[in-house]
């Protein structure tokens, strides 16, 4: 992995995805936008990638997606998290924290820096700090 | 979004999911272009960079469509089962508004299936299901015909079957057998069972049935000298030696004697008839070509034509009947017939008894059809305006459709379980009363294919007829319908002069089945009251036959028997003892030409009666009638012309009106002179059939036979003397086997055919009356119902209520009225039908007949007054505001 790739891990997409529709339904286009926001920019996607997931999970039942009006009007596709959704989110996530919290003792403190590295000792896996958008 | 995702299912396309996509994307895109725009990009770099960020545009596209297609096929097969149950849950609550309707079709639909599913189950074992033989199809049983008696199954000597044996080329084996009840005495538990002798060629020749443990006979077993084997019927090892296989080897005691088990059969391996526990090896070596008590079956080679193959034992026949014209000359010909045909004694009448029930079941299953057909019509009918509404509300056509559908569906589902419980009850409790004895393979199951063919005939009739009203919204424009109120009165003519055409069979087809119902209930109970002729209820019959061995001459046979009478009648409890042959009732029949001197009919061409041959003391033991003169007595042979005692048939005939004692009768075809010294009733001898038989009876000493029956009369049970008459020959020859049987197993045999299907047909008469009187009362009630809106018209313009009801009952009387005549002609039609069936003959019974009119007529009555007097205790104009 070079040290500038700043491609999404593998896996993580959908997690992302089911975290920002937790917050509210959402069309394509505003997961999208969540995604640059939240990341700062840093996480960098092809939004074809964005659409095939959504798909994806709608197909595993984990989103569902109905056809609304969106602002400005125009129809558009929006995703809601599902139940199951839902309950794969919650265990994606303590997995992500278990898994960056793993990775960060392997490196050890000398590469340690503050952050979100030290979120999962509380236990409750949803609540990773975010930037301001 | 469930509408939504519904409109999809039906024909979305390929094409409108790409369409789909597009829409998706290009919103992506407008609005990432927008959002970029704002930033402060110029449009068209703005447009570039949107594209740029969505990656390969073209694969994205491709993958979505695929990924939304595959989402929606799965959807389709979801939304369809979730359909289904919505659509049965939602079915299952409009039924539940009418109960009436749905429990009579549920019940009529429980009893068709049950009925008819039940009795194809019960005869499977008899007719359909496969002899449990290899290639059984050429497995024969061969009969001397005695045509006169109408007699098929005359049995063979040993020395006779050795001939066939030697000379028909077309039979790869010929066995033979015969049977016979012994005692198993070993152990604490003495038994008394049927024993089959057979050839020991019988099971691993002819039958070809491997036994199941050790070994059948081999022809050693039959050898001089062989030591006394016995292979057991799977049943006797189950029940007394607890199915345990160390039996083989060990010995067990018969008769007294002990024998050594050789083998036990497999449980399908039934021969000769159900009852049989365990079979002997025959070992007799007897060249007396007259002693012909033993019955022979073969095996036809492989690729011989059955008929090919009795065709020629019946040329070997004729050539016998010419070597020995006294003994086989003495038969009218051979009769040759499949195995489980031939084995199934009363084979015939269980064909006919199976037609009864298939008439029956028929009737029944088209009783339940109209029941079905006619109250689904008429509901259907009356909702053709709520369907109108409804769809003028917009349902669709399909959803309506589906609804119809799912309603009969469910209703076939819950009648077809029912009908299916009820089969199997149904066929285990038939299974139960059927007598062991008669021929059949395993017992009765359900069988699945008739289930199932039950099941498709009347649960179709919901299925079609809720279908119709369906079909008949699709076609009109229901909306109109409905404003025009035509269907309001259920105006429709075709519906209503179908309903009346189904009352009318309905009602019919339930005359006939209660009327052909009584006839067969009268029929049994006139079998069981009928005059035998004598009285069988105290009689005791031994049957055995002296060896020749031990008897060499005819002399010696009878010297024994009348030393066996003299024993027998001295035993205590015996009252009286004769002994006979052949036997009455016993489906042995012999006959004799009759004549008077001088009355110019070639012997050969005069009347046949039945004869037998019987000693003193016989009369007394059978309770036989004594109308004139006196019955035989030991030196009844003394003097030139032997004594005879005939049937008052056969003095009727010879002399009417004249008295018979002391004249000449001649018998046979060589004129043979007899003198008259008494006459007798006439008794049933060839079938208890209501017409006793003529017969005559000549003195025992000028019988040669060596098989003969002892009559013991009991002061009460027979079967009480068991122990002293086998005592009795005991005291005479203690080396004898000697079979006891009550005499009235030999009636309940005869009258079996009368009283066995008298009870089933009398429960379907009675499913069929009471499910033709639901059938009646529904369509009736439901047309006087839809009748109120004419009702409340003619009352608001003046009619009296009374009359107007009046007229409602009497047209509902005129219809089942018709039904009624109906019935009357298709129950002379059955009765003609059934007529070989019917104890004394067709007849009609008009009680019965009445009967059935009358429940008919009352519940058309009765279907008619409620729903009238309903109507015109309503004021006029609120019946008007109905509807």
């Amino acid at each position: 992995m070079a040290a500038t790739d700043r491609s999404i891990l593998p896996g993580t997409l959908e997690l992302l995805v089911l975290r920002v529709l937790r917050d509210e339904p959402s069309h394509g286009l505003g997961v999208a936008r969540a995604l640059r926001g939240r990341s700062g920019g840093v996480i960098d996607l092809k939004d074809g990638a964005l659409y095939q997931a959504l798909h994806r999970l709608e197909n595993d039942g984990l989103v569902s997606s109905d056809w609304g009006h969106a602002d400005s009007g125009k129809r558009a596709k929006f995703y809601t998290l599902a139940e199951r959704g839902r309950t794969r989110l919650d265990a994606e996530v303590r997995s992500w924290h278990r898994y960056a919290e793993a990775v960060a003792r392997v490196l050890g403190p000398e590469f340690a820096r503050p952050g979100p590295s030290q979120a999962g000792r509380h236990g409750s896996g949803d609540t990773a700090p975010e930037p301001a958008s | 979004m469930s509408i939504r995702r519904a409109f999809r299912l039906f024909g979305r396309s390929h094409r409108s999911i790409e369409a789909e996509v597009d829409e998706e994307l290009r919103f992506h895109l407008d609005g990432r272009a927008a959002e970029l725009k704002a930033g402060g990009l110029d449009p068209s770099d703005a447009r570039e960079r949107a594209l740029a960020e969505m990656g390969d545009l073209h694969h994205v596209r491709h993958s979505l469509v695929s990924l939304t297609e595959r989402r929606r096929r799965r959807e389709g097969w979801t939304m369809k089962l979730e359909g289904l149950v919505q659509d049965l849950s939602y079915a299952a609550r409009t039924l539940r508004r009418s109960p009436g309707y749905a429990l009579t079709v549920i019940l009529t639909l429980t009893v068709g299936i049950g009925a008819t599913a039940s009795v194809f189950s019960v005869m499977n074992p008899f007719f359909f299901r496969p002899l449990p033989f290899p290639d059984a199809g050429q497995l024969i049983q061969l009969g001397h015909v005695n045509r006169e008696a109408g007699f098929e199954w005359a049995r063979f000597s040993l020395a006779q079957i050795e001939d066939y044996r030697d000379r028909v080329g077309s039979a790869a084996a010929i066995g033979h057998y015969y049977y016979g009840s012994y005692n198993l005495t070993d152990g604490d538990r003495p038994e008394r069972a049927t024993g089959g002798v057979v050839s020991t060629n019988t099971f691993s020749e002819v039958l070809r049935a491997t036994p199941l443990l050790g070994r059948s006979f081999q022809p050693e077993d039959a050898g001089p000298g062989a030591a006394d084997v016995v292979v057991l019927d799977h049943r006797l090892w189950s029940a007394r030696y607890a199915a345990d296989p160390s039996i083989v080897g060990s010995s067990i005691r018969i008769d007294g004697r002990a024998h050594e088990v050789i083998g036990v059969m497999r449980e399908e391996a039934v021969f000769p008839f159900g009852g049989v526990r365990f079979w002997l090896p025959d070992r007799r070596a007897t060249t007396d070509r007259g002693n012909q008590g033993t019955l022979m079956i073969a095996r036809l080679a492989p690729g011989v034509d059955r008929a090919e193959g009795i065709a020629e034992f019946q040329s070997v026949h004729a050539s016998l009947a010419v070597a020995w014209p006294d003994v086989d000359g003495r038969w009218d010909g051979l009769h040759g017939a499949p195995l489980r045909e031939a084995l199934n004694f009363i084979w015939d009448l269980l064909r006919l008894s199976f037609t009864a029930f298939l008439g029956a079941v028929l009737g029944v299953l088209v009783i339940a059809c109209v029941n079905v057909t006619g109250i689904t019509l008429a509901r259907t009918q009356s909702r053709i305006r709520e369907l109108g509404v409804r769809s003028s509300l917009g349902a669709g056509r399909g959803r309506l459709v589906r609804q119809l559908v799912s309603e009969s569906v469910l209703l076939a589902i819950v009648g077809g379980a029912l009908g299916t419980l009820a089969a199997a009850v149904l066929t285990a409790g038939l299974g139960d009363i059927l007598p062991p004895d008669i021929y059949r393979v395993g017992d009765p199951t359900l069988d699945v294919r008739v289930l199932l063919f039950a099941l498709a005939v009347t649960a179709s009739a919901p299925l079609l007829f809720g279908l119709w009203p369906a079909l008949a919204v699709s076609r009109r424009d229901l909306a109109s319908l409905v404003r025009e109120g035509t269907v309001r009165g259920g105006q429709s003519r075709g519906s209503r002069r179908l309903r009346r055409a189904l009352v009318i069979g309905e009602v019919g087809v339930g005359v006939a089945l209660v009327a052909v119902t009584g006839l067969f209930l009268q029929s049994a109970r006139a079998a069981g009251d009928a005059d035998l002729g004598f009285e069988p209820d105290r009689m005791l019959i031994a049957t055995a036959t002296t060896p020749a061995f031990d008897y060499p001459e005819t002399e010696e046979v009878g010297a024994f028997w009348e030393s066996a009478r003299e024993a027998v009648a001295a035993a205590p409890g015996v009252e009286a003892a004769g002994f006979v042959y052949p036997l009455l009732l016993n489906n042995e029949l012999f006959s004799a030409r009759m004549g008077v001197p001088g009355d110019g009919v070639d012997p050969t061409e005069r009347p046949p009666v039945f004869r037998l041959w019987a000693s003193e003391g016989y009369f007394e033991a059978a309770g036989i009638r004594r109308i004139a003169g006196r019955t035989l007595v030991a030196s009844d042979t003394a003097g030139d012309v032997s004594a005879v005692v005939v049937s008052s048939g056969v003095a009727e005939r010879l002399w009417p009106g004249a008295d018979p004692l002391g004249r000449t009768i001649e018998l046979g075809e060589g004129a043979t002179p007899y003198r008259v010294v008494g006459v007798v009733a006439d008794q049933a001898h060839d079938g208890i059939d209501g017409t006793p038989d003529a017969m005559v009876y000549l003195p025992m000493s000028e019988f040669t036979s060596r098989r003969r029956f002892m009559v013991a009369r009991a002061a009460g049970d027979p079967l009480a003397l068991s122990g002293p008459v086998r005592e009795a020959f005991g005291s005479v020859d203690p080396g004898l086997p000697v079979d006891l049987q009550a005499m009235n197993d030999l009636v309940f045999q005869a009258t079996f055919q009368w009283s066995a299907g008298s009870g089933v047909l009398a429960l379907f008469g009675l499913i069929a009356l009471l499910l033709a009187s639901i059938g009646v009362y529904g369509i009736v009630a439901h047309t006087v119902e839809e009748r109120r809106h004419e009702m409340a018209v003619r009352m608001s313009l003046g009619a009296d209520a009374s009359r107007v009801g009046g007229k409602v009952v009497r047209d509902s009387m005129a219809l089942t009225g018709w039904g009624v005549a109906l019935g009357l002609v298709l129950a002379f039609a059955a009765a003609r039908a059934a007529e070989a069936m019917l104890y004394g003959g067709a007849g009609t019974d008009p009680l019965v007949l009445m009967v059935a009119a009358t429940v008919f007529v009352g519940v058309g009555v009765v279907a008619a007054i409620i729903p009238a007097r309903r109507a015109s205790r309503i004021e006029p104009v609120a019946l008007l505001r109905v509807d």
